[in-house]
């Protein structure tokens, strides 16, 4: 499927800015349409209209995408040499990243957010959130949850749209990810149930466990990811499900816990106190040449 | 500090170890500098001669004259 315009306008025009602005990445929005087809175009299509309605905010948010993107190539590029990291506490990137607004909205929020549509891995843990883990919130009585750094909202989004008696609370330190989000949900009309709380749920655990927790791409950004993964067994309520993220051999600006493999984080999933009942991990890219490491995602849905 | 850097910085991106650039090289005249490449050689620039580019000006570059001009802007010193 070529990219359609008249269906997809806003996409086409991201696209259109993608290659004025960043040419080195022209034609990466009509490859990610080619490879998953209309579905994927007018999902991204609906969620730039919502949330970039006016042309410079769009700018903006595809210009952010492109700096976030080369910026995780160009640490790409140092973990291929060195197989680590750079060091890094969690504090310090929570100052250098989360806490930095200009930073959050400008580059990091949008970037993560179109990056759910134009990187396959994203794209592809969505698919197994939607056909694995919404049945089961569809069949559940109580659809409350919680979303455990929420960032810029997408999967929370995603909750309220795919179930109309869903209900969230979404959970973060950062206050940029919290407007972003409320912006987000508010922008498709689902605020009544949703909201914002700011906290760190390991120091702060909220007091009444929910029968659903996501946490996407959270584990990675943390010195002691099992410690986090207590509390989040601590807010799920017996015989809930969660469905939690990581991303492995990413290097980003806020990685500090470096996973190699899916069964390292199932086995910190594990050792929190829940019981893994499937999982799902997919690939940044085909590798083009040798290369050790491949960005990957691993998706998991515990009990 | 002559061109040698720069070119073997090329010839390692684009596997190439017969490789030769001149100012006016474009990624028309290497088959293999496709975008994908061309970040990749950017990357391998900017850590080879510790600058850092903006995304605008990688979007600017139009040929290896252009990057060596702006890698003399940035400090480093590359002359053919």
């Amino acid at each position: 499927m070529t990219l359609d315009a008249a269906t997809a306008p806003r996409v086409a025009e991201a696209a259109a800015i993608l290659a004025a602005s960043a040419p080195f990445m022209a034609g990466k929005i009509e490859e990610v349409v080619d490879t998953f087809g209309p579905d994927l175009a007018l999902r991204m299509d609906a969620t730039l209209a919502a949330l970039f309605p006016e042309r410079a905010q769009l700018e903006r948010a595809v210009l952010g995408y492109a700096e976030f993107a080369v910026d995780a190539l160009r640490l790409h590029a140092v973990f291929e040499k060195t197989g680590e990291y750079a060091s890094k506490t969690y504090a310090a990137a929570a100052q250098e990243v989360y806490h930095s607004r200009e930073y959050m909205m400008d580059l990091y929020l949008p970037g993560i957010l179109l990056s759910h549509f134009l990187w396959p891995h994203h794209y592809r843990q969505r698919e197994f959130f939607e056909a694995m883990f919404m049945p089961i919130v569809r069949r559940a009585p109580d659809k409350r949850f919680y979303d455990v750094g929420v960032g810029t909202g997408y999967f929370s989004r995603l909750m309220l749209q795919h179930d109309a008696a869903a209900e969230g609370v979404g959970i973060d330190i950062s206050a940029a990810a919290a407007e972003f989000t409320e912006r987000h949900i508010a922008a498709f009309g689902l605020q009544a149930r949703h909201r914002m709380e700011l906290r760190d749920v390991v120091l702060d655990t909220p007091d009444e466990p929910r029968p659903f927790v996501l946490s996407i791409e959270v584990l990675e950004h943390l010195d002691d990811p099992v410690t986090f993964l207590r509390s989040l067994r601590r807010i799920l309520r017996p015989g809930g499900k969660a469905f939690i993220t990581a991303a492995l051999n990413a290097p980003n600006a806020d990685h500090i816990y470096l996973y190699r493999s899916p069964l390292e984080v199932a086995g910190q999933i594990r050792e929190a106190g829940f019981h893994v009942e499937q999982y799902q991990s997919a690939f940044a890219y085909a590798p083009r040449k040798q290369t050790r490491y491949i960005p990957e995602i691993a998706a998991f849905i515990a009990t | 500090m002559s061109i040698d850097r720069l070119r073997a910085v090329f010839r390692e991106v684009f596997e190439d170890p017969q490789l030769e650039i001149s100012p006016s090289t474009t990624a028309l005249d290497v088959p293999a500098w496709d975008s994908f490449n061309h970040i990749n050689l950017v990357i391998a620039i900017e850590t080879e001669f510790n600058v850092r580019f903006k995304t605008k000006e990688i979007a600017d570059m139009a040929n290896v004259g252009d990057l060596v001009t702006l890698l003399r802007k940035k400090g480093t010193d590359v002359s053919w």
